[in-house]
């Protein structure tokens, strides 16, 4: 698998215009330059609300509610029709003003057959259920927002945590990180992360890379991170590039330990210097 | 006519019934819009408030203080939420512009890569705006065409 | 008792003098004061003590026109900051950008005495001004701002009911109530005659325009036959972008769907998106963001090399 991904990343070279003018001397040797990856699985679902967004929501809604039209039902159940008369059986219709009775809740005030003082409540007639009914009859039932993989806690599945931004990290040398890669042969970045991506899981991964340019620089001196406004001799550089996964598995054939984890847990992770270093490029939702 | 329906108590209501009758004229009136043209009319009836609107609005002084503390509460929120979210944003930038910089000191060559502006840049189809509820096939494993066009 | 004197005297101090002072004052109806013109049209209603609730904001509950906004979680928006605005910033922002001055308007060179007070040259190479395009920052990235849909039918100038029928149609695909839109001149080959009804439109914003979004690239587009997209040399340059639906097309919304019988005519109908980017290429990378396709080629790129 990782020759493969070799070949496909050699390839890729012979095409690139930019590989002849590798002979012009920089500034730093390529060998201390290395592409990383932010490989991310962005949400499936909505983000959880907090309590006070579900309450303002349910508040401000039933404000809504409250001071919403009347429902035109003439305009939907034409007049005489059987789905009008369904319609009209279905709604629980409100009390009306009688001559000489006393009414607790004050005296009924109906317009159009809707008690203007409260929120009308439209109810849609339901149709009885049966097996002959096509997919697009029936009920929906949503399927539930938490995953096998979040019972199981399976932090290598994709299938997790699906209302919240993964990352892809690796452990690499004892420690984990994101995945980087080495940029010797290439002269472009993204591609030599996401070639690099293919030899290290395989062929099986659709990326999109967000773009070309690097969203951060990681700088090391003597093995130990450095701040990225650090310049001089002897420094290893990991430029961060950016993509999403959109469909397919990173599958390491080798024994690599991998984790696709949020914000929160990749802080449990990773060093307390790694994480200061990127935290801003990790989503809080 | 008055001495006769004052005297044949019989004969009146058919008189008055003759009377209360609604003439033929009268009654075309009502009816002569076409199936067309009535609805054209419910259909202008949806876009009006007439006969719809529901009754005003009226908060106690208390309810008032409730309802503008909300408001106020959710307003704060909200502020919190955008600098937040804007000085994330400007850590992500400053952080691309340095990543940048520096690349252009290392190595020219990866720079002019890096920095040129992709033209007719797409974001990909595949990926969806979030739902509330997750699709039936939450992952798709197999991948169709082989991502090698980069 | 009547004396006229002593009460002009008093008044010539009090009275302002207006246009129409001198006749007040019992002096010939002639003044020299220009009269004045009101440029600021007063809203009497506005002035009148009655119905103070009505002078409050629209976001007052006590308004009678009072009507909440935010009666959900907006998930088109939220997915916007939390996923599109972080990488449209890295894809926009470039190293060493600077201001690019559009064209402007230019001087004349004075070598005719008729150059002065003579309006400005136009730009060069250009009919109109263009925009300055300024360096791309976490404050400037592009976001969607307000979709205009306008609905001109045609058949409006023969049979009037079209153009109430689609107001009708706007307000039920989109939630919102349209206005009318009248033809503003005679159009004799078109048979137009000015303050005609000629169609419907409106402007959406925040959550109706999100739900009008997701609804046309969720359900609409994928279901009409053999679309390609949106063009890709739609634009006005300035970084808004406009695309059209047939009355087929208009079909496929789910609120004309399942009332068929009740739209035996529909009407095709213009969007305009837009949008705070400052070039029409920036605007198409964030409309594709929300899933909106496009085709064709693109000014400067070939439509194979635009990467979906």
């Amino acid at each position: 698998m990782a020759s493969r991904g070799l070949l496909t990343f050699q390839r890729c070279l012979s095409t690139s215009p930019a590989t002849t003018s590798a002979t012009s001397a920089p500034a730093v040797p390529l060998s201390t330059i290395r592409s990383t990856l932010l490989l991310t699985r962005t949400p499936v679902v909505t983000p959880e609300l907090t309590p006070f967004e579900t309450h303002f929501y349910n508040y401000q809604s039933e404000l809504e509610r409250r001071l919403m039209w009347t429902f035109p039902q003439y305009f939907y159940y034409k007049k005489g029709s059987l789905s009008e008369r369904r319609f009209v059986k279905a709604q629980k219709g409100p009390v009306s003003k009688q001559p000489g009775v006393f009414f607790k809740k004050g005296i009924p005030d109906i317009v159009h057959n809707r008690e203007r003082r409260e929120k009308q409540e439209v109810i849609i007639p339901k149709s009885e259920e049966d097996e002959s009914m096509s997919d697009f009859n029936r009920a929906v039932v949503p399927n539930s927002r938490t995953t096998k993989a979040d019972e199981d806690n399976d932090i290598k599945s994709l299938e997790r945590a699906l209302h919240r931004s993964l990352y892809l990290i690796v452990k690499e040398n004892g420690s984990w990180k994101l995945p980087s890669f080495a940029v010797e042969d290439s002269s472009n970045l993204h591609r030599a992360a996401e070639s690099g991506l293919r030899s290290l899981g395989g062929e099986q991964i659709n990326t999109w890379t967000v773009a070309r340019s690097p969203a951060a620089v990681l700088k090391y001196q003597n093995g130990k991170l450095v701040a990225p406004e650090t310049q001089g001799e002897g420094l290893q550089r990991e430029y961060v590039i950016k993509s999403r996964i959109l469909s397919g598995l990173f599958a390491p054939e080798k024994a690599t330990e991998f984790a696709w984890l949020n914000r929160e847990e990749i802080e449990q992770k990773v060093s307390p210097e790694y994480f200061q270093a990127t935290e801003f490029l990790f989503s809080k939702v | 006519m008055l001495t006769q329906t004052t005297q044949g108590s019989l004969k009146q209501p058919t008189l008055q019934l003759l009377r209360g009758l609604r003439t033929k004229s009268k009654n075309s009136r009502v009816a002569t819009v076409s199936a067309a043209t009535q609805r054209i009319i419910t259909g202008l009836s949806v876009l009006s408030g007439r006969k719809k609107y529901p009754r005003i609005l009226k908060l106690s002084n208390e309810d008032l203080i409730r309802h503008d503390t909300i408001q106020a509460a959710w307003a704060q929120y909200q502020r919190d939420i955008r600098t937040d979210r804007q000085s994330v944003l400007d850590k992500q930038y400053d952080s691309i512009i340095n990543a940048m910089e520096d690349l252009k000191i290392t190595n020219m060559e990866l720079f002019k890569i890096a920095n040129k502006k992709e033209k007719g840049k797409r974001f990909p189809l595949d990926a969806r705006i979030p739902v509330d509820f997750p699709p039936n096939k939450v992952w798709h494993y197999e991948v169709k065409a082989p991502a090698e066009k980069k | 008792m009547f004396s006229p004197k002593p009460t002009a005297s008093l008044s010539v101090a009090a009275l302002r003098q207006f246009t129409t002072s001198a006749v007040a004052l019992g002096k010939p109806g002639c003044n020299t004061i220009k009269p004045v013109h009101h440029r600021v049209k007063i809203n009497k209603n506005k002035l009148s003590h009655r119905f103070p609730e009505l002078n409050l904001s629209k976001n007052d509950i006590r308004n009678p026109a009072f009507k909440p906004t935010s009666t959900y979680q907006d998930r088109v928006e939220e997915h916007y900051h939390n996923t599109i605005a972080s990488d449209l910033l890295l894809i926009n922002a470039q190293e060493g950008e600077f201001t690019q001055f559009g064209k402007k308007r230019r001087e004349w060179d004075g070598s005719s005495p008729y150059h002065l007070n003579r309006s400005l040259r136009k730009p060069q190479g250009s009919e109109a001004e263009t925009l300055d395009i300024k360096p791309h920052t976490a404050s400037n990235i592009p976001k969607i701002e307000a979709i205009h849909i306008n609905c001109y039918v045609e058949s409006a100038k023969d049979n009037a009911n079209h153009a109430l029928n689609s107001l009708v149609q706007i307000q039920q695909i989109t939630g919102v109530k349209p206005k009318p839109i009248f033809a503003k001149t005679n159009v004799i080959h078109w048979r137009v005659r000015a303050g005609f009804q000629m169609g419907a439109r409106v402007t959406l914003k925040g959550r109706p325009m999100n739900q009008f979004l997701s609804t046309l690239t969720d359900i609409v587009l994928p279901r009409i036959r053999e679309y390609k997209g949106i063009s890709n040399k739609s634009g006005d340059r300035t970084g808004n972008i406009q695309f059209g639906l047939t009355p087929d097309d208009i079909r496929y919304f789910p609120e004309i769907e399942s009332n068929q019988d009740l739209w035996p005519k529909t009407y095709g109908m213009h969007f305009n998106v837009v949008t705070s980017a400052q070039t029409d290429a920036e605007a198409r990378t964030l409309l594709s963001a929300y899933g909106l396709p496009f085709h064709g080629s693109e000014k400067g790129t070939k439509p194979e090399n635009i990467e979906y």
